[in-house]
């Protein structure tokens, strides 16, 4: 349902994603791991082509773009696809809760103000936030902030959800809950890819996981295989050094 | 010679008779230059093909020559080989200068605004679908707009300030009003008091303006 096809990057003349490619399909969870630098944020935004990659193919449900003849129009309708959900949160600050979560539903999916409006009261009460609806970023916790944004996420009916390490900017006390909402997410069969360090998260919820190196996928396999029996000579630094 | 203050007095209200011609002048090019700046500073922000080069020259000549020479150079001398300038009002070519001028300082304090703008939001706008024109319109121009006003309000004033060079076209406002009355009188020193008084009151009551709404700006989100 999700596929990625010999993905390449390049900023100029550093060559970040050398041939990345995988599939998913719906109701999975991945969990990419890898060391900092390694192009997991990369990957995440040439899926989207917030960063157009130099070749390739993505594809999500009926949606296929290739890097080489992408158009605007088929751009456009592969980011209605999908939803991000950013480590740093990047909620609209000239917005508040409410108004963050409903801003796509009316602008790109051109859903009436007032059914945007239900749908995303639904969604903030779901993820906790209701009595907040009104108050803008700014006046949120990091740990609010990033439930609205996962709000706003999931506003758009996503076919999957990229998140980011949606946890590495939170305070420790914040990032339990967080987890816990995603792994709602998962139990309810929402299809995720997921950058995180957090290898508890990854053993307990991912059906699929990525270890990422040097712009390629070094390893792919279940948890299980990751946890119990690695077998890239990396990964299995990489696992000893984090666990 | 000496002080006049009657005279001086007199001059106030016969002066300021023609402050609908300021007026007129401040506003008109205060709404075109905000409108070039703005594209200009659009331009540039999203790199626009052939539209950002053409702003990035223009700013550079309205900015690097001053306000009389550019003044002259569209009154006279385009005036030269255009029947439309030669037809124009003196007030309608002061006005398209002044927008001009104004434009390219405006289009670079609106440009730095927007690149105030963190730029995390802006992408999380695009990855979900929007446009570059509603993620500018519905998220980084608001934002931009409390960033910039301080500045903008500034060009306004010079605006303000600039309209007066229009009289050496032959405009008649509150300097060419000066001008006018100090021809008959030679009583350059009331009159030309009387004028910058009228300009000193102008600009301090928008000065309590700008405060007021300068507070509303840093009371951000
Ligand atoms: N806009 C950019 N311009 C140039 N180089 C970039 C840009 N963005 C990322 N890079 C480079 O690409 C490489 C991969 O970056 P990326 O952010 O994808 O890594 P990452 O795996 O997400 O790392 P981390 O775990 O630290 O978030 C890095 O070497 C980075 O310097
Ligand atoms: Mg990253």
């Amino acid at each position: 349902m999700i596929k990625v096809e010999d993905l390449y990057v390049e900023f100029g003349a550093t060559k970040v994603l050398n041939g990345v490619s995988f599939e998913i399909e719906q109701g999975d969870v991945l969990a990419i791991i890898g060391p900092s630098g390694t192009g997991k944020s990369t990957l995440l935004r040439g899926m989207n082509f917030l960063i157009p990659p130099k070749k390739g193919r993505v594809t999500v449900g009926d949606v296929t773009v290739d890097a080489e003849r992408a158009s605007k129009k088929q751009i456009k309708a592969l980011r209605e696809q999908m939803a991000m959900v950013y480590q740093n949160y990047n909620l609209y600050k000239n917005m508040t809760a409410l108004q963050n979560v409903m801003e796509a539903l009316v602008t790109v999916h051109h859903k009436s103000k007032k059914e945007a409006e239900e749908i995303s009261l639904g969604l903030l009460e779901k993820v906790g936030m209701s009595d907040r609806k009104d108050f803008y970023p700014s006046r949120l916790s990091g740990g609010q902030q990033q439930r609205v944004g996962i709000a706003r996420a999931l506003a758009v009916n996503p076919k999957v959800i990229l998140f980011d390490e949606p946890t590495s900017a939170l305070d420790p006390e914040m990032v339990g809950d967080i987890l816990e909402l995603m792994k709602q997410l998962a139990e309810s069969g929402m299809t995720m890819i997921v950058v995180t360090h957090e290898m508890g998260f990854a053993r307990e919820v991912a059906t699929k996981m990525i270890f990422m190196d040097g712009g390629v996928i070094r390893e792919a396999g279940t948890p299980k295989e990751f946890f119990e029996n690695p077998k890239d000579q990396r990964l299995k630094e990489f696992m000893s050094k984090i666990l | 010679m000496v002080f006049d203050p009657m005279y001086f007095l007199e001059m106030i209200p016969t002066i300021a008779q023609a402050l609908n011609v300021t007026a007129f002048l401040s506003i008109v090019a205060l709404v075109f230059s905000l409108l070039i700046g703005a594209v200009a500073a659009v331009a540039e922000y999203y790199k626009i093909a052939v539209l950002n080069p053409i702003c990035r020259v223009y700013i550079s000549i309205f900015r690097g020559t001053p306000l009389l020479p550019q003044l002259f150079f569209f009154y006279f001398g385009i005036a030269y080989f255009s029947d439309f300038v030669r037809e124009m009002s003196p007030v309608t070519a002061s006005a398209i200068v002044l927008s001009l001028n104004m434009g390219a300082y405006m289009a670079e304090n609106i440009r730095g605004a927007l690149l105030s703008v963190d730029g995390g939001q802006i992408e999380a706008a695009f990855s979900f679908g929007m446009s570059r024109f509603q993620t500018m319109t519905r998220i980084i121009a608001p934002q931009a707009l409390r960033v910039a006003f301080p500045s903008l309000f500034n060009n306004f004033i010079d605006l303000i300030k600039g309209s007066s060079i229009s009289f050496v076209v032959g405009v008649v406002d509150i300097m060419g009003q000066a001008k006018l009355e100090a021809a008959i009188t030679f009583r350059f020193f009331e009159v030309y008091a009387a004028v910058m008084l009228i300009y000193w009151v102008i600009i301090t009551l928008l000065g309590l303006v700008q405060k007021r709404i300068e507070l509303w700006c840093n009371a951000a989100y």
